[in-house]
């Protein structure tokens, strides 16, 4: 599984390092000790820094969730053109597949490592209130999902989706 | 041998001369470890007795004894203090090299604890400040915290944010393109099938125009083996064959994907181009046996022979025919012996057992039998099967108006001319462009009414049209039959007088039942109301 894990983050390698460089650049904030810092690695932490782990909420949340905003919004950003020309028009030009590829591996790597989300649901359930459960709970689910290698094909499904979605609730 | 201080022979005996105290007479330990062996020391002082060449006459027996006792007493209190230095592990070594003291030895041994030693750099001592286990020191901990963030890692980044700006610009530069395949895919959902080839036929113009040449330039490497906007021209493509377009099909196919169809992911386009090409095959088999008889005597066919040459064709199998073909091969000759049956005037109930039999076989080619089928219904005064077929008609395509056309044929045989007005009006509000048999429809609903004047106007309009779309042909039949007995009804000499040259010109022979009500044989309700309750 780690091997299909490994290669998954491989093959979205751009989400991944920017996924990592999000979660370096909020452990350094937060005075996080980074023990390794390369996210191309071939191990359940690939796709991601290895980190202490914070034992204040408001850091944990931010480490797991700024990346996770980041991928997403910028993500979605690509993937709304990216899909609709290539899923809704076959528009197969290389900018387009290539823009393509580029919002796929940031959407497929959004969620969190698994002790990252775990730490977060722990700190939340410690420390937090309803909604910062609710979205540290979200945000564990993420990591086991990622964990299981579903989150290529979730960012295959939800990219493939975003352009009906747009034709109903921009064109209908 | 081991020889007691007190038996070395070199020893100095004017000492015990000197001194009257024994005790104080024993040597300095500076010159004892200089003049003597090291001596063992659980029997340093046991058997102690003076020298043998003491002088006697110095030593009396209570001295000597006396002597003895307390070399006995040492012995036994240095045994002691030597097994109590040995407990508490402060006996220093007599082997004459450097000494250590206990600090030194604590030190070297945390040293060489690895243990206790930072994970990262292997020198310095873990910080254990921070956890009880904690595996770093503090200096590696601070550069942990201050490791920087890699060149290349910031660059990803950069290029994500790149590449969602080149995104969104692209985004706002396809939207019109993108919003009319949008419409289309809606209006698909929707069941209006007009729109959405307008629809796509428009989002196709924009794609491309976005890709050429001075729009803008992105790469399409791939066009060799998938053209742009394949998906929109297949949406196209599929919607035309739905409708009934089955040559626009082909010419489409030929225009937008040439040879490129083995392409897996035109598997759709090569499916309908393959279909279409078999229908129209078919189709063009079953028209070439009664061209012939259909263009030279279209009132006097030969419809028997005619009819079972067809049943020939639909029950001789065509070697590698797929099973579809077999299908579009008993459609096809099903489609053309209605319309002999029709043109020969046969039963009602005879073409529309051939139409049932052909919805039998291709319900969702509803453009092959709908329109006809529920106008025979209509015709035939089955006005209940005739409104369900027009309900039919007008869930494949909405914006169709033929089947209003059918819906006011339904209820002018059944005399509701004023619901046979409101259909026809619907129907061809609903698609100007196409909808001038619902304006037929509309004129003799409004002759059985009375109201010439008003049937006049409607059919002139239809014929402007005409004229001005040079479209004069496609007027000459059920439409200028329609037009001419308007013409009579209305009173207007002039105007029939033209529409009769127009036939003339294109060579038509004037159909009997215009003649019969010029000559005033047959009545409009006759017409319109009985037999085949139509011009045709």
């Amino acid at each position: 599984m780690i091997y299909l894990y490994a290669i998954l983050k491989y093959l979205t390698f751009p989400g991944s390092i920017i996924r990592a460089t999000i979660e370096h650049t909020n452990c350094r904030k937060f005075g996080i000790p980074i023990e390794d810092d390369n996210p191309l690695r071939f191990d359940d932490l690939c796709g991601h820094v290895e980190h202490e782990l914070p034992k204040d909420l408001t850091a944990a949340a931010r480490i797991v969730l700024r990346p996770f905003i980041f991928n997403l919004v910028v993500g979605f950003f690509i993937l709304f053109y990216a899909a609709v020309a290539v899923f809704m028009a076959g528009d197969f030009s290389l900018v387009d597949l290539f823009l393509l590829w580029l919002g796929i591996s940031l959407w497929s790597n959004v969620f969190p490592s698994l002790e990252d989300g775990s730490n977060y649901l722990y700190l939340a359930r410690t420390q937090g209130k309803g909604i910062s459960k609710a979205i540290a709970g979200f945000m564990r689910v993420g990591a086991a999902l990622d964990t299981w290698c579903l989150s290529l094909p979730l960012a295959l499904v939800f990219a493939y989706i975003l352009p009906i979605i747009f034709k109903y609730l921009f064109v209908a | 041998m081991v020889s007691s201080d007190f038996e070395n022979k070199d020893r100095n005996t004017e000492d015990f001369e000197k001194n009257e105290n024994p005790i104080d007479n024993n040597p300095p330990i500076d010159d004892r470890e200089e003049k003597s062996d090291t001596p063992d020391e659980e029997t340093m002082f046991q058997g102690a007795s003076l020298p043998e060449n003491t002088p006697a006459e110095n030593i009396d027996d209570d001295t000597r004894k006396e002597l003895e006792d307390l070399a006995r007493l040492f012995q036994e209190e240095y045994n002691k203090t030597l097994k109590e230095a040995e407990e508490k592990g402060e006996e220093s070594e007599e082997d004459g090299s450097e000494e250590e003291t206990l600090e030194e030895r604590s030190e070297t041994e945390s040293v060489l604890n690895l243990e206790n030693l930072c994970a990262s750099c292997g020198v310095r001592e873990r910080d254990l400040s921070c956890v009880e286990d904690y595996e770093y020191c503090s200096k590696c901990r601070n550069d942990m915290i201050n490791r920087p963030v890699p060149l290349v890692s910031r660059l990803f980044k950069v290029l994500a944010v790149f590449g969602a700006v080149i995104s969104f610009f692209l985004f706002v530069l396809s939207f019109p393109a993108i919003e009319e395949l949008a419409e289309g895919d809606i209006a698909i959902k929707e069941r209006r099938i007009n729109s959405a080839i307008n629809h796509y036929s428009s989002a196709i113009n924009k794609f491309e125009s976005l890709s050429s040449d001075d729009g803008l330039a992105k790469g399409y490497v791939f066009e060799k083996y998938i053209p742009k906007a394949s998906f929109v021209k297949a949406r196209l493509i599929d919607a035309l064959y739905k409708n009934g377009y089955v040559t626009y099909v082909e010419s489409y196919v030929d225009t937008y994907f040439e040879d490129r169809l083995n392409n897996p992911l035109l598997y759709r386009v090569k499916k309908l181009n393959d279909e279409a090409a078999e229908l129209s095959q078919n189709l063009q088999k079953a028209y070439d046996i009664i061209y012939d008889d259909v263009s030279k005597r279209p009132n006097n066919l030969p419809y028997d022979d005619l009819a079972k040459k067809l049943d020939e064709m639909k029950n001789t199998p065509v070697e590698g025919e797929s099973k579809k073909g077999e299908t579009y091969r008993k459609v096809a000759s099903n489609l053309y012996k209605y319309y002999i049956a029709s043109l020969s005037g046969r039963d009602f109930s005879e073409q529309i057992a051939m139409l049932e039999e052909i919805k039998e076989l291709m319900p969702e080619a509803y453009w092959l039998y709908g329109q006809n089928l529920a106008s025979i219904y209509a015709k035939a005064g089955e006005k209940d099967k005739a409104l369900k077929s027009v309900e039919e008609l007008k869930s494949y395509n909405s914006e169709d108006p033929m089947p209003y056309a059918a819906e006011a044929a339904a209820h002018r045989v059944s005399k509701d001319f004023d619901a046979a007005i409101a259909a026809a009006e619907k129907g061809y509000n609903l698609d100007p462009d196409y909808g001038y048999e619902c304006l037929r429809q509309k004129a003799i609903a409004q002759l059985l009414k009375g109201q010439y004047n008003e049937a006049y106007e409607t059919m002139s309009f239809v014929y402007e049209a005409f004229l001005d779309m040079d479209s004069e042909d496609y007027f000459i039949g059920d439409m200028g039959d329609t037009y001419a007995i308007t013409c009579l009804a209305a009173g207007k000499k002039e105007e029939y007088d033209s529409v009769v040259e127009l036939f003339e010109s294109y060579g038509y022979n004037q159909r009997p039942i215009l003649a019969d009500y010029a000559a005033g044989k047959l009545t409009i309700e006759q017409i319109f109301l009985e037999g085949k309750a139509d011009v045709a």
